[in-house]
């Protein structure tokens, strides 16, 4: 007997067939199961509802004209959401704002001279504040950085899942993170070293 | 250098993908670095902090129907694509062919028969019969003796070779 996701997976490749097929309401009803993931996924890296919404549309005609290349090697979610990273990464690439990027070999290290931060929330106002703050640092992040950050550390995506739809070694999932962690810290650790200093 | 690697192992330490022996190395280190220790508190407060930017919002009402439409409209644009694309293809193969059948043309056409001198001075609109004139306008019977005998020697060198 097969097992309830087994069951969804065999459902989901007979949909994926009749689509690939020219079945469009077949394709329509697999819009209506992924448009929530997709829309999550670009709505929570680009911070926009309608430039997302833009996104997600654009996404889902890319895999409809992709549909024909599709082999059921891996789910048709895992390679949707590569379809999905690349287009946000195309987008993010042609409105990037990474004008005042850091250099990660500019990052001090820990213990060094670096002026002492505090991440300690007085109330929910602050915390606002200090999200606000995340999300605009995490803009001018780096593509690489911000899509990582977004996908493991907001999304919660598990590394299994990112390692297959970034197609990237857990090792270097590793890194990479490691990275983009201490880019956004040092980031914040500048921003609210600078209002500290106007205070 | 310790501190370099304590860095590395917060972090992994965040996605509980620590070993046991690096888990052990990092609470030793963290118990003795004030430093590493308030940054591991940091790392955690921000991770905490991104995990609630997590934004839970659906798409604009009906999504799947606006996908549909769009993709109609660009399968229109997309015939479009496939007559242009045909017609932008065609007009280099002609431009070749046209080259080519021109090219067998010229080389198939017959080869010009070899003219005579007096079709070749009618050719060139002059009157074959100008040169002989020449003879008999000279005044002395001697010299248009000698020429129409030199002329005539002439004509029957180029009989001879003909033959």
């Amino acid at each position: 007997m097969l097992a309830g996701k087994d069951e969804q997976v065999m459902e989901e490749n007979q949909v994926v067939k009749l689509a690939q097929q020219g079945d469009t309401e077949a394709f329509s009803t697999l819009v209506r199961n992924y448009q929530n993931k997709v829309f999550g996924l670009a709505v929570n890296i680009v911070h926009n509802h309608e430039t997302a919404d833009d996104l997600a549309q654009e996404i889902f005609i890319k895999a409809y004209q992709a549909l024909p290349r599709f082999r059921s090697e891996s789910e048709f979610g895992t390679w949707l959401y590569q379809i999905a990273i690349n287009h946000i990464r195309d987008h993010l690439r042609k409105h990037k704002k990474e004008k005042d990027a850091l250099r990660l070999d500019d990052i001090p290290e820990p213990g060094g001279e670096e002026k002492e931060l505090s991440l300690e929330l007085a109330d929910n106002q602050e915390e606002e504040r200090r999200k606000r703050l995340i999300t605009e640092k995490m803009e001018e992040m780096p593509e690489k950085y911000r899509l990582i950050l977004s996908l493991r550390d907001i999304q919660g995506l598990s590394y299994e899942e990112i390692s297959r739809i970034l197609k990237l070694t857990p090792g270097t999932v590793d890194s990479r993170l490691h990275r983009a962690r201490r880019l956004l810290r040092k980031k914040l650790a500048q921003a609210l070293s600078q209002e500290g200093g106007k205070r | 250098m310790n501190c370099r690697k304590a860095e590395k192992l917060i972090s992994k330490q965040l996605d509980n993908r620590l070993e046991a022996s690096e888990s052990a190395w990092l609470n030793a280190h963290l118990k003795i670095c004030p430093a590493c220790a308030r940054l591991a508190l940091e790392y955690q407060k921000l991770k905490n902090l991104s995990a609630e930017l997590r934004i839970e919002a659906e798409p604009s009402p009906y999504f799947s129907e606006r996908v549909s439409a769009r993709l109609s409209s660009e399968a229109k644009l997309s015939i479009w694509a496939v007559v242009e694309k045909w017609y932008a293809r065609a007009i280099p193969v002609f431009l070749v062919t046209a080259t080519l059948l021109v090219g067998l043309l010229f080389l198939m056409q017959p080869a010009e028969p070899e003219l005579s001198q007096s079709e070749m001075l009618l050719f060139q609109n002059q009157s074959p019969l100008k040169e002989m004139q020449a003879f008999f306008d000279e005044e002395k019977p001697e010299n248009r003796q000698l020429k129409l005998l030199f002329a005539g020697l002439e004509n029957l060198d180029s009989y001879q070779g003909d033959k």
